[in-house]
């Protein structure tokens, strides 16, 4: 026995390990929305460097990633994200820092001399990707855009996401590629799916086969794929869902795992369920919880759920109730009443607060084509049953409101404004705007469907609503995966963003350009034409006056060269005979003769040779 | 025309009261970026609050204009209204004094030019039928009752102020007060910049023949005719006059530009906005004329070139014309005029619907020209008339209902533009042909006058001579 078990610890310590987590979170409530719920599948996938891995010989290791691992050493961590939608401040403080929409590669290679071999590793982790998660990557290869090329190059000190610090040490090249757009990747979540073991037949990754189309529809749909070589190898797949459900009971996906429809997936070593409470958790035999500042995590193993007794508690409130007391922000740009949404619009902007006093501090940007007028602004506080109404310059100053304008050109409008928020008090500011006509090479793609306004950025100075207990990826590369971690300090003043806004913007026909400069133009010939022809044009000479006869004569300039040519030509058509008869006669008239025939025959001689050379 | 005064006046006040200004001050066909009476409002709005008026780039006012609009404006609304009201009234007084002037210089002409516009076969007394219509009277009230100025007056516009100063150059000019016509062309173009540069030489001419020192050396009532050959194209003293006259009202323009920095602080932000902005087309809000789908469309690189394309070709109207039409005295520098007046209003970057009333206004001051182009004149202008109708439906089905597309617009546009050129380039030349057929006619009036003469001297020699020429054609 003891030699059976000395004979395959080794074995089962070159086994790689596969931990699965599902973590559910409450989202605040808000009135008249629906409640919703942060729903997130981790996955991690942890193998040691040994030699059946260098030969591309994997356990439950994704071969693709770890073929990649072998031919490039030089790639020490990536992390590949598709994102769709954004958080809203409306639903807290963010637990964990999500990617921008679109497509985010970021990549750690190892400084090499050699420029070219770090090139080809990046190009082949694009293709690999490309291959096995989403064909966008191909769109992040420096061969095919020598625009991405400089992006990728650019190792700016600034670091526009949260990464770990390992990534910026000396020796590691750092790479940054985003996309902006990525509608599809984010729907079809096959591909991610394959490359876990249990796949999308057994464990937790099983629930995500009746969710297909609420993560289709949801509005935050955020995929991870991410990548480490140091001492071990290890592979972090990560979905992160706002799924739309009622927190007072347990979903009905998650119900039917209980139920045993899905079964358990053996290969993994652990497998959790995370609820985060916000308040007290419930004590429950075989569960664990963590303290997180003001909340409590409780912890429930995925084997005792689907024996049922936890499936019984959880049929009742799985989450206290729990409302969101921070200020909202509310913008948008309405539609002007009996006006064209196209050409006229009116900016509202509505800042109420149901907790404690506070001041808020908003800063917004307007781009160019929109011009607001200012002095149709319009401020509304309302303060319980009190409401005040303010216009024009009255209402720029008690908003404290600073604006710089548009050049007229490409420049936006920047504003920035400062209220005082009383408990249950709000301010109400519209501002009618105008929308420019503009070039049709301004226009962006898919921009029928309006122009994207980017999200404005407001401060508050009290944070109540602090972030106990969120998911960190400060370090990801260290401990791979969300980390809890504890109350943190927070700043006096707290940054948020609004939702960015779609503005209608009117629009040309873009088929039109050739077309329109070849009318457009026609349209002026056509007056430039007609006064031509009539002022410019030659009138025949009237039959009755003299004038029309006009004599035809030579200048004397004309004629002066026409003697000189005929002469050259008849010069040129002497012959020896000729000249010799002229050289004769003119020796009879004396020395004058002869000068006069020497003359004669140098410029003979010249029209000769001029004649000769041409 | 009091009567008529009286009732274009009652109907803006009773639109005015019935507030149809809101409904019409952001219609595109009535109101262009530089004299919307919203973006006045901005530009107000930031005088008052020590804020730069031109921060932004949506007013396109000029300061001097601004600051004065501001003293009606800080009143009552109903005062700046009122000065709208005057300014379409003056404006109308002005065209029916020019109409007054033409008439004058119609009768200085002679009958050879009445001769000239009257039907072949008709006698001149016979024919004076439509000048007695169009009177004075009409042309001033034609412009005041016009539903294009009276829409645009309704709507707050500007446009009718650009009308006004237009209109005072001319008559200034016809009045034959060379400083007051500079002055007149100088604010024209201030309010309109660069294409008012067609009235200098118009305006020069007419202030040059109607001056009293040219007018002593005339001799229009003489009949006399004599040989174009003979005549001379260009007059030194005219030349001269032109150079002054063109010096003095740029001149008088830099001195509008000087003050305008003054009543600025010193800011030159007024430039950019009021001249350089609406020169290189920087806003491309649609409206009656042929510029803003043009730049809307045309491609970046070739966006200066096109600009300076736009602009640069009216400047080859006004010598030719001036030549073939202007030089001819007396009623030739009021065609001219006339025709420079219709240049402005089509080839402005910011045309409205009433600047065609303008127009139309001030071709009727010849009305023989428009006898003289009936046929086409009726068609073409009902041609512009259909185009500028159907403006507001297409701008509802593309910007409104968004069943249609800037297309629609743009054809209608192009309709308006096209007609309207055709129609000024017909009504230029009838003034042509009625020059033309003066000309013809004081010949063979010479030539009749010449062989009674002969015959009546010796009646022998004028019979042998008339044999022997007659033998000649025979030959």
């Amino acid at each position: 026995m003891m030699r059976l078990q000395a004979a395959l610890l080794p074995l089962a310590l070159a086994l790689d390990h596969f931990q699965e987590t599902l973590h559910l979170r409450a989202l605040p409530r808000i009135v008249d929305e629906p409640e919703l719920y942060l729903a997130r599948w981790e996955f991690e996938i942890q193998a040691e460097f040994t030699d059946a891995f260098r030969t591309d010989h994997f356990d439950l290791f994704p071969s693709p990633i770890g073929k990649l691992l072998n031919a490039y050493p030089s790639i020490e961590s990536f992390e590949a994200t598709l994102t769709r939608g954004r958080w809203k401040s409306a639903w807290g403080e963010v637990p964990w820092e999500f990617r921008p929409p679109g497509a985010v590669l970021a990549t750690a290679l190892a400084q090499a001399n050699d420029t070219a071999s770090t090139a080809s590793a990046y190009r082949f982790l694009v293709s690999t990707l490309a291959g096995s998660l989403c064909a966008s990557f191909e769109g992040m290869n420096p061969a095919v855009s020598a625009e991405g090329e400089v992006q990728l190059s650019n190792n700016a000190g600034a670091r526009p996401l949260q990464l770990p610090s390992a990534w910026s040490a000396k020796g590691t090249s750092f790479r940054l590629a985003t996309l902006p757009y990525e509608p599809v990747c984010t729907e079809n979540l096959t591909p991610w799916l394959k490359l876990l073991p249990c796949g999308r037949h057994r464990g937790l990754g099983a629930l995500l086969s009746s969710l297909v189309l609420a993560v289709a529809e949801a509005p935050l749909t955020s995929l991870t794929l991410a990548a480490r070589s140091d001492e071990r190898a290890a592979v972090r797949a990560s979905l992160d869902v706002v799924l739309p459900g009622d927190a007072g009971s347990l979903p009905a996906w998650l119900k039917s795992f209980a139920a045993r429809d899905v079964a358990h997936c053996v290969a993994a070593d652990s497998s959790e369920l995370m609820f985060w409470w916000p308040g007290k958790a419930p004590v429950l035999p075989d569960t664990r919880v963590l303290e997180m500042g003001e909340r409590q995590v409780l912890v429930v193993p995925t084997m005792k759920f689907l024996q049922g007794s936890m499936a019984e508690f959880f049929s009742g409130p799985w989450s206290s109730e729990r409302r969101l007391h921070a200020p909202r922000v509310m913008r948008d740009m309405l539609s002007q009443e009996g006006r064209s949404e196209r050409t006229h619009g009116r900016y509202l902007l509505r800042l109420s607060n149901e907790g404690r006093s506070r001041h808020v501090r908003f800063l917004d940007q307007l781009p160019f084509f929109i011009r607001p007028l200012w002095h149709s602004l319009r401020a509304v506080w309302a303060d319980g049953d009190r409401e005040v109404e303010l216009h024009g310059a009255e209402a720029l100053k008690r908003l404290q409101l600073q604006f710089t304008s548009s050049d007229g050109l490409r420049s936006p409008t920047d504003f920035s404004l400062s209220v005082e928020l009383k408990s249950g008090g709000s301010v109400s500011l519209f501002l009618d705007v105008l929308k420019n006509f503009i070039n049709f090479r301004e226009f962006s793609y898919a921009c029928e469907k309006g122009f994207d306004v980017g999200g404005a950025v407001w401060l508050d100075d009290e944070a109540e609503d602090a972030a106990a207990g969120t998911i960190s990826t400060a370090g990801f590369a260290a401990p791979l995966g969300p980390s809890l971690r504890q109350h943190e300090a927070q700043p006096s003043s707290r940054l948020h963003f609004t939702e960015g806004m779609l503005v209608m913007v009117p629009m040309p026909d873009f088929s039109m350009p050739f077309n329109v400069v070849a009318l457009s133009s026609t349209a002026a010939t056509f007056f430039f034409g007609s006064i031509f022809r009539f002022t410019a044009t030659h009138h025949p000479p009237h039959w009755s006056t003299q004038r029309g006869t006009k004599k035809k004569t030579l200048h004397p300039m004309q004629a002066l060269a026409l003697l000189t040519l005929l002469g050259c030509l008849g010069l040129n058509a002497l012959t020896a005979e000729h000249m010799n008869r002229i050289s004769m006669t003119l020796s009879q008239a004396g020395e004058s003769g002869q000068e006069l025939y020497s003359y004669l025959a140098i410029a003979k001689e010249r029209v000769d040779s001029i004649l000769a050379k041409r | 025309m009091w009567l008529g005064s009286a009732v274009g006046i009652t109907l803006r006040y009773a639109l005015y009261f019935a507030r149809v200004p809101e409904m019409l001050e952001e219609h595109l066909e009535l109101n262009s970026p530089i004299t919307s009476h919203v973006r006045l409002k901005e530009g107000l709005f930031f005088l008052e609050n020590g804020i730069s008026p031109y921060a932004g780039d949506t007013c396109h006012t000029p300061p001097l204009v601004l600051l004065l609009l501001q003293l009606f404006h800080h009143v009552s609304p109903l005062v700046h209204f009122t000065a709208l009201v005057l300014v379409d009234v003056v404006t109308a007084l002005l065209l029916r004094k020019l109409a007054v002037f033409y008439r004058i210089a119609r009768q200085e002409a002679g009958v050879r030019w009445a001769e000239a516009s009257a039907p072949m076969g008709m006698a001149a007394k016979e024919a004076a039928g439509i000048e007695d219509v169009i009177s004075p009277a009409f042309v001033g009230l034609f412009y005041l009752l016009n539903p294009l100025t009276i829409a645009s007056c309704v709507a707050l516009s500007l446009q009718n102020l650009q009308h006004l100063v237009f209109a005072f150059a001319i008559v200034a000019a016809a009045a034959g007060k060379g400083g007051l016509s500079a002055i007149g062309v100088a604010l024209s173009l201030y309010v309109c910049p660069f294409t008012a540069v067609l009235l200098i030489l118009p305006c020069a001419a007419l202030a040059h023949q109607q001056s009293l020192s040219a007018r002593k050396a005339r001799d229009w009532e003489t009949g006399a005719y004599s040989p174009s050959w003979q005549q001379r194209i260009m007059n030194c003293g005219f030349i001269g006059y032109c150079v002054f006259f063109a010096s003095l009202t740029l001149g008088l323009f830099a001195c509008l530009l000087g003050a305008s920095a003054a009543a600025m602080g010193g800011e030159l932000q007024f430039f950019e906005a009021c001249f350089v902005s609406v020169i290189a087309v920087r806003d491309l809000t649609p409206n009656t004329g042929l510029f803003w789908y043009m730049f809307t469309e045309v491609f970046q690189r070739y966006y200066l070139l096109f600009i300076f394309a736009f602009h640069a070709h009216i400047l080859f109207y006004s010598v030719p014309l001036h030549l073939r039409l202007g030089c001819y005295a007396p009623t030739g520098t009021f065609i001219h005029c006339g025709a420079a007046l219709g240049m402005i209003c089509l080839f402005k970057p910011y045309p409205t619907a009433s600047d065609y009333g303008l127009m139309l206004s001030a071709m009727l001051v010849q009305a023989e020209l428009i006898k003289e182009s009936q046929q086409y004149f009726a068609f073409l202008l009902s041609g512009v008339m259909f185009g500028l109708s159907m403006v507001p439906t297409m701008v509802a089905v593309w910007l409104g209902r968004n069943a249609g597309n800037a297309n629609y617009m743009y054809n209608m546009t192009l309709i308006v533009n096209v007609f309207g050129s055709l129609t000024l380039s017909q009504w230029v030349k009838a003034g042509l042909r009625l020059r033309k057929r003066q000309h013809s006619l004081a010949y063979f009036r010479q030539l009749v006058l010449d062989i009674v003469d002969e015959v009546v001297a010796d009646p022998k020699a004028a019979k042998v001579k008339a044999s022997a020429h007659l033998d000649t054609a025979l030959q």
